[in-house]
This record gives C-alpha cells, structure tokens and sequence, in this order.
C-alpha cells in the first residue's frame, strides 16, 4: 500500500492566522490592563524577524530533512496506515517522546544548544516569543532524532503532520497571560506554567521541563520543576545577548564554539567545546547549568535567599 | 524489511524531498505544467513572504504605539547590588559608579570590573579584568566598554567623565 508521503495539510500554515490573532489579542488586553504581558518593540521586532528568518531556513533545509525521512521509509518494519485512530494516537505519543529528547539534547549539548539557544535570548515571555525560531537547526541535524518513526513505518507525512501539531500547541504556552490551568491539566500537559520555567535563566529552574505537549515525559525522566510563586521566572539565557542584531541572535553560539576550537589543544577538549554541557570549559573556568545549580543550593543551604516577587524583572 | 535498488530509492527520496519544497506544485502534471506549476507557486511564495512581513511590521507598529514595556527607573545602588547578585552570586562588590542616566553602572569586585548596562526595558551583565575597565574610552560623553564577547561585544555606559581617576584613587 503506498501511503502518502507528502502532507495534504500543514498545522503551521493553518495556524498562522491565530499566531498573529493571538498576538494582537494579548497585546490589546495586555494595554487594556487586563492581562499580564510586557513587549518592548525591538524584543518583538528581532523574535518576529526571526520566525520570518526561521520560515526561509527551514525552506533551505526542509526537502532534505523530508528526502532523508522518504528514504528511510522505504526500509520500514511495519506498514502503518494513517486512516486508523490508533496509529494517531501512537504518533501523538511516539512524536511528544522524540521531542522531548531532541529538546533535552538541544540544552544539554552545546553543538545542538547552538542551533537552540536563539528561542531563549529574549528576556520577555510572550506569544512573540514563540515565533523566535531557529536557523540553524535544519543544519544541526536534530531532525535525524525523527527518522526511527519513518523505520518503524509511519508516513512521512503523518509525522509532518503530528509534528506540526506540535509547534502549533507549543504556540498558545508563550505567555504570562495565563496563570495556571486546571490541576488534571497541569499534571498531564505542558502549559504556560511550566513552560515560563522552561524559559527562566533561575539557577532553580534551569535545564527543566523540556516537554512538547505533554509534560508526562518530564516527570518520568526527573526534569520536572513547578513554577513557585515566591520565585518569579526571570527570562533569557544565562548570559544575555547585548544587543538585538537577529545574527547575533541566530549565530553566537556558533561563534562562540568556533573561537574555543581555534584554542583547542587536544581532541578531547575540541569535543568538550562542541558537544560539552553549554559552559564547559577545560579548566572549569566557566559554568555549565549544573554548577550554577549546584551553585545555588550551597547558598541556599548556607543562608536561604529572600526573593521579593515585586522586585522581579 | 523491503529491498530496493539503492539509488531508485533515493532518486524517489528526493523526488518527495523536491516536492515538498516545492509545495507539491507540479502533482500529477505533465512536465510544462510542473513547469508552470513552479513558477506558480515561487510566485505565491514570494507573495506570502511579502504579506508575511507586511504583518510582522504592522505588529512592530502596534506595538512601539502601545507602549507596554517594563518600566526601567534610573538605578540606584541597591538595584545594581540586587541584579549583579543574580549574575555573580556570592561575588562581593567594593564599589559602584552609576551611569548619569540611571542606565547602567559598573562595580569593582577585586580585579574584575562587573559592568550592568540597559537593553530595550531589561538589563545585560558582564565581567572584564579591572585594569581593562579602566581604560575605557569616552566617545560623546559615554564610555564604550569592550568584551571579547560576540554575543555582547560591547557596553557604552555615560559615566561621570573623572569616573576612572576617581575608581584609581579608591582602596580595596
């Protein structure tokens, strides 16, 4: 049976109108007074840009990505129909299960942070946010972690498909509009909650809750951290961008390994550079998130910090 | 598992792949209409582009006209202490100089100089050796800290102009 390889939909372009909706919503009610959300015109402008940027990108490297998922599909185990409900629902789980590791492996490996660490350089979290998309990670290759579904025999384009409805979820979870969503949802699905502590540069928060849509995989696998009142989420990377030129967004983790390459005195240390934890350093010199964490739990042990949620960022 | 002739499996690969980014343009066309179909569709995509950053501006435009960013007041000492203790904690500060605007400052941590400048409505953090901050340059009455960092190459703080002379003749 030949299934279809190419998608008769896609999410995203579907979605597009509710992106900008939603975006031109939460900035009205946030101006009315009656949501929380804060933009400031050239944050929006460089995460925008970037989404634009994003779209072309992923233009350059999408019939690659899509040639090497047909090829593999072609070798496939099984034949999995795409008109059964039961191979939606092993999709939905399968997919959410691969973006976990491939979110988890973009933080917690410098080559692949990389390609990632552009969605985190705004020190704001709103639905623009959201739109603050990689370049470079066509070219980082992340997309390979996708190919064992195409092995197994889902259709290339079911997986587009579901991988679509993916980016569209995680779309609506960009905001501080949205305190907390019902307890049965927050236990089971991704939320804004959650996400705001994804995005928070908090040694307490840091390299957590790397969930798509579901956050069952985050509890399961010990990345799980809850959002606290008494610590507000403060935004962007450890160390901020100093301006908002988007190359400088796009590229300057890639800058940055290329610089501690041209230092490198022996293969391991190259490979530390390029697939370390982001901050590893030879000598220990720099951070890695681990030992800003460990960091502060020594201060909390020695003396407990007092935070004030209205002297927050 | 299914066997193929390798390279017909991957002539079809990237086949789907082309069609893919193409949009599925010449489907089930002949090969003038595939043609046609392609240029068709470079056409709607150039289209879609152009709308696309057309909306992109009109949000910029609502926004830089609504005008909800944080509020950013001058700094003051404690404030400085309070975000520099968020990036370099347990780093002790022996003194600090705010930037005349209230947009930034440095501050004296043995041999390093921590430096807190304004981004829009937020604030970056950076360290350089003492010595270094010291020979800052004033360019129009601000003075134009550089990193050996691509990710903030530089700050332009508008300190006091006998700022340095002055942190010379301060004691640790």
């Amino acid at each position: 049976m030949a299934a279809p390889s190419v998608p008769a939909i896609d999410p995203v372009t579907l979605a597009v109108p509710f992106f900008i909706l939603a975006i031109v919503l939460e900035i009205i009610l946030a101006r009315m007074g009656k949501v929380k959300a804060v933009y400031e015109a050239k944050d929006t402008a460089t995460s925008l840009l970037m989404g634009f940027g994003s779209g072309i990108a992923g233009l350059l490297t999408g019939g690659i990505v899509f040639a090497a998922s047909v090829w593999v599909y072609n070798y496939r185990l099984f034949d999995i129909p795409m008109s059964a409900a039961w191979a939606w629902l092993a999709i939905f789980l399968l997919e959410d299960l691969t973006y976990y590791w491939f979110h988890r492996l973009s933080h917690e490996r410098r080559f692949w942070w990389a390609a990632h660490v552009n969605h985190h350089t705004s020190q704001h979290y709103n639905l623009a946010t959201a739109l603050r998309q990689t370049w470079t990670g066509g070219a980082a290759g992340t997309w390979a972690l996708w190919l064992p579904l195409s092995l197994l025999g889902f259709p290339p384009a079911m997986i587009a498909i579901q991988k679509g409805i993916s980016l569209v979820y995680q779309f609506w979870i960009h905001t501080e509009a949205v305190r907390r969503m019902p307890v049965w949802f927050e236990a089971l699905f991704n939320t804004p909650s959650h996400h705001r502590v994804h995005h928070a540069r908090n040694p307490r928060y840091l390299d957590s809750n790397y969930a798509g849509i579901l956050i069952i995989w985050d509890r399961m696998f010990g990345t799980f951290v809850p959002e606290l009142d008494e610590e507000p989420c403060r935004y962007g990377v450890v160390k901020n961008l100093g301006d908002f030129n988007i190359f400088r967004v796009a590229f300057h983790e890639w800058v940055g390994i290329f610089s501690d390459l041209l230092t490198a005195r022996s293969l391991r240390e190259a490979f530390g550079y390029l697939f370390g934890a982001p901050g590893w350093s030879p000598d220990g010199s720099r951070q890695t998130s681990t030992m800003l964490k460990a960091q502060w739990a020594d201060m909390q042990t020695a003396e407990p910090v007092k935070t004030d949620p209205a002297a927050a960022s | 598992m299914r066997f193929c002739p390798l390279d017909s499996m991957a002539k079809d690969a990237v086949t789907s792949g082309l069609r893919w980014v193409m949009l599925d343009a010449g489907h089930g066309a002949g090969e003038g209409r595939q043609n046609s179909g392609a240029a068709c569709v470079t056409l709607k995509y150039i289209i879609t582009q152009l709308v696309t950053l057309a909306i992109v501006g009109g949000i910029m435009g609502l926004v830089a006209w609504v005008k909800i960013p944080r509020a950013t007041p001058p700094l003051d000492e404690a404030e400085v202490k309070r975000r520099l203790a968020e990036d370099f904690p347990q780093t002790p500060l022996d003194q600090i100089w705010l930037a005349l605007d209230g947009a930034g400052a440095v501050a004296r941590s043995g041999d390093l100089a921590l430096l807190l400048f304004r981004m829009g409505d937020s604030y970056v953090s950076r360290s350089m050796a003492w010595s270094q901050a010291l020979q800052a340059q004033a360019i129009k009455g601000r003075f134009c800290f550089r990193f050996n960092d691509f990710a903030a190459p530089k700050a332009s703080l508008a300190l006091a102009p006998n700022w340095a002379k002055a942190a010379m003749g301060e004691t640790i």
